[in-house]
């Protein structure tokens, strides 16, 4: 009775309300209900209703056991049925240190999403162990040289690069953004951040990646909406408040810790755009004061300051990343340092627009398409914010368009990443056409592993440092990048 | 030799573990979902036998261990068996019998339910009380336990479409009610 009454009194689309309010439509979709919304009082109404009725229940208090049912349980189980009850044998997780047996086992087999059957007795365990290995070094040391030795920010060891066969057909990117972002809850640890070690980083990348996946969860607006997706995002939030030391760093001095501390930095921002609170944004003021302390007397960024720490690009633009960022979101004190971080960053640029590591023409990886995309994502943003007009010219934009025309000869996801970005923001002819096929690459690569379905197969440039984490959080945000009116990341 | 630690792994590689006997791997899923299980089962109106409920669901999930899919969700297929429990539980109860038919008319069948503690200044578990069996599960799977509409859809084995129009209509039926419980409150304050 209810459901005909509201057809009747509303339109043709009541229906759909629930899934907005509920946060249950894709970004396309919803996209177009807040256009039907915009013209049609009565799903605004209903919207608001149920919206409100959300809220309602979710106030309900969560209640806990009254004691650990564990025991109780497995009362009702029978002993035999357990084959661990005085052992700690190895497992076969895909991301543990035997996982390149199990992914070698498949290539070789070629078994298409076929999962790795743990034999049952420990002889047969042997054998297919030695077996895996051999055939797991032999596949690494294939792939190490067919992927090249490229460097990183610490060693790294040789990678296996799955050969399952692509799919036919590929997800839609609302679908494949909603896979990811899933992917990234279940992999969460309790403590609020993402392991790299578990999926196959370094550890001191781990406020890296936390950063990372912070900011693809939250990017998603309605996605938040799900309890699962806010408690995630509130437990990572409060992971990185308690990594912040005195001088503003988040996280320990490393080699990496300016890699770490902005993208961190960016992610409490954009919790901060989400829910300001005095917590946030002492958190955010000593971070970016922080960002101003490493500078280098030059205007760039560096591994570490001081002597001998020479400012390069990829650095840069991340401390300029997050200071824009800042400033859009409020932060007014870190003027200084962002004016002379763009200035030192033209100081790369050659007579071709091409950006260079440490000066113009320097290119240590062997290319120039990944710094002339994160230098141009720099000037864009800093023009669309209106204080530096004309920070970008032709020669950076055809350059852009010259390095998004090919996605590279290996998945390589902090290229994509920043492509994408740029593209986003430089809001120029044709960029959305050059964002479109990209993000079409990603769609087809990712993974086909049934058991991390959603997420992206670590490989590639960078994969060793961060993982399934790293290629995963990297595509979804490359996938969330919009054009012509979406926000750039 | 020591005990591995097995709460830092995804819950679909947890179940792959107990398919290969791995008690530890069973215990820690149990301590993940415990507590997720017995609000499940509160909110559907589960009174006093919630724990029961809940320790029936994990003695299902063993039992059917070799039936989950790491391609399902797992909290899917706890869910789906959680809500098998619930309705198994409702045709057992000798109390209920005469419910029975009402149930598969869709009808709700209350339970002496402990009311949980409120947060807001509506009777929020009445509410729900009110509401058919099949429209509560939706609304408990969805808003209360964090379940998308298709991963809802599968718990239940109902269509897509279905979990669509049963959340609807549940969702507006709640707002009626707790416009209804403003109402008696505000009737209620003008006669004191």
């Amino acid at each position: 009775m209810q459901a005909e009454d509201m057809t009747i009194s509303g339109c043709a689309r009541t229906e759909d309300a629930a899934a907005y309010a509920l946060g249950e439509m894709s970004s396309d979709a919803t996209a177009a209900f807040e256009r039907h919304l915009a013209t049609c009082p009565a799903c605004r109404a209903i919207a608001a209703d149920i919206r409100f009725v959300v809220a309602e229940l979710r106030k309900r208090p969560e209640q806990t056991v009254s004691h650990d049912l564990t025991a109780d349980i497995l009362e009702r189980i029978p002993e035999d049925a357990w084959t661990d009850k005085d052992d700690a044998a190895p497992q076969f997780a895909p991301w543990a240190p035997l996982a390149p047996f199990a992914s070698a086992r498949r290539a070789y087999h070629g078994l298409k999403g076929a999962c790795f059957t743990r034999p049952r007795d420990t002889r047969g365990l042997a054998l297919r162990a030695a077996a895996g290995l051999l055939v797991a070094l032999g596949g690494a040391w294939l792939a190490w040289h067919w992927l090249g030795r490229e460097p990183g920010p610490a060693a790294r060891p040789p990678v296996v690069r799955t050969t399952q066969p692509k799919e036919e057909s590929a997800p839609t990117r609302a679908d494949a953004i909603g896979g990811a972002l899933d992917w990234l809850v279940a992999a969460q640890d309790y403590s609020g951040a993402w392991d790299p070690v578990r999926w196959g980083g370094k550890k001191e990348y781990e406020i890296s990646l936390t950063g990372m996946a912070l900011l693809a969860l939250m990017n998603d607006r309605t996605g938040l909406r799900r309890p699962a997706r806010e408690q995630s995002v509130e437990r990572a939030l409060e992971h990185l408040f308690k990594q912040q030391k005195e001088n503003g760093a988040l996280g320990a001095e490393c080699a990496g810790i300016m890699y770490n501390h902005s993208l961190a930095t960016l992610a409490l921002l954009e919790a901060y755009r989400l829910k300001d609170g005095p917590r946030l944004k002492g958190a955010v003021d000593s971070a970016v004061r922080f960002i101003g302390d490493r500078q280098n007397d030059n205007g760039g960024w560096g591994y570490q300051k001081g002597p001998g720490r020479q400012a390069n690009t990829s650095v840069t633009v991340w401390q300029i990343k997050t200071l824009l960022s800042a400033r859009q979101a409020g932060w007014n004190d870190a003027e200084a340092a962002l004016r002379k971080g763009l200035a030192w960053l033209h100081g790369v640029v050659d007579e071709q627009g091409l950006f260079g590591y440490q000066r113009p023409k320097d290119s240590p990886e062997g290319g120039s398409d990944t710094l002339t995309a994160m230098g141009a994502l720099c000037f864009f943003l800093a023009e669309s914010q209106g204080a530096e007009p004309g920070a970008s010219d032709d020669r950076i934009r055809v350059a852009l368009k010259s390095a998004a025309s090919h996605p590279g000869k290996q998945p390589d996801f902090y290229r994509w990443y920043f492509v994408a970005s740029a593209l986003s923001a430089g809001k120029e002819e044709g960029y959305d056409r050059l964002l479109a096929d990209l993000q079409s690459v990603l769609l087809r690569e990712r993974s086909r592993d049934s058991a991390q379905a959603g997420s992206w197969d670590p490989v590639g440039r960078w994969s060793s440092a961060g993982g399934r984490l790293y290629t995963t959080a990297m595509a979804a945000l490359s996938l969330q990048a919009q054009t012509p009116d979406g926000q750039p990341l | 030799m020591a005990t591995p630690n097995h709460d830092h792994l995804p819950d679909t590689e947890l179940m792959r573990l107990v398919q290969r006997g791995r008690q530890q791997a069973f215990v820690a899923l149990v301590r993940r979902h415990q507590n997720a299980l017995l609000n499940f089962f509160r909110a559907m109106g589960v009174g006093s036998d919630a724990e029961d409920m809940a320790q029936d669901t994990f003695a299902r999930l063993f039992n059917y261990r070799k039936r989950y899919k790491p391609t399902a969700k797992f909290t899917t297929f706890l869910y789906l068996l959680a809500r098998q429990v619930r309705i198994d539980g409702l045709r057992k109860n000798k109390r209920y019998a005469g419910l029975m038919e009402g149930f598969a008319r869709e009808r709700e069948v209350r339970e002496d339910t402990p009311r949980a503690p409120r947060t807001s200044g509506y009777d929020l578990d009445a509410a729900l009380a009110s509401l058919p069996e099949t429209m509560r599960s939706v609304v408990v799977l969805n808003v209360c336990r964090g379940l998308k509409y298709e991963e809802v859809a599968e718990a239940l084995e109902i269509p897509l479409g279905t979990v669509k129009s049963r959340m609807f209509v549940a969702l507006r039926k709640l707002k009626e009610l707790l416009d209804e419980q403003k109402t008696q409150r505000g009737e209620a304050a003008t006669k004191c």
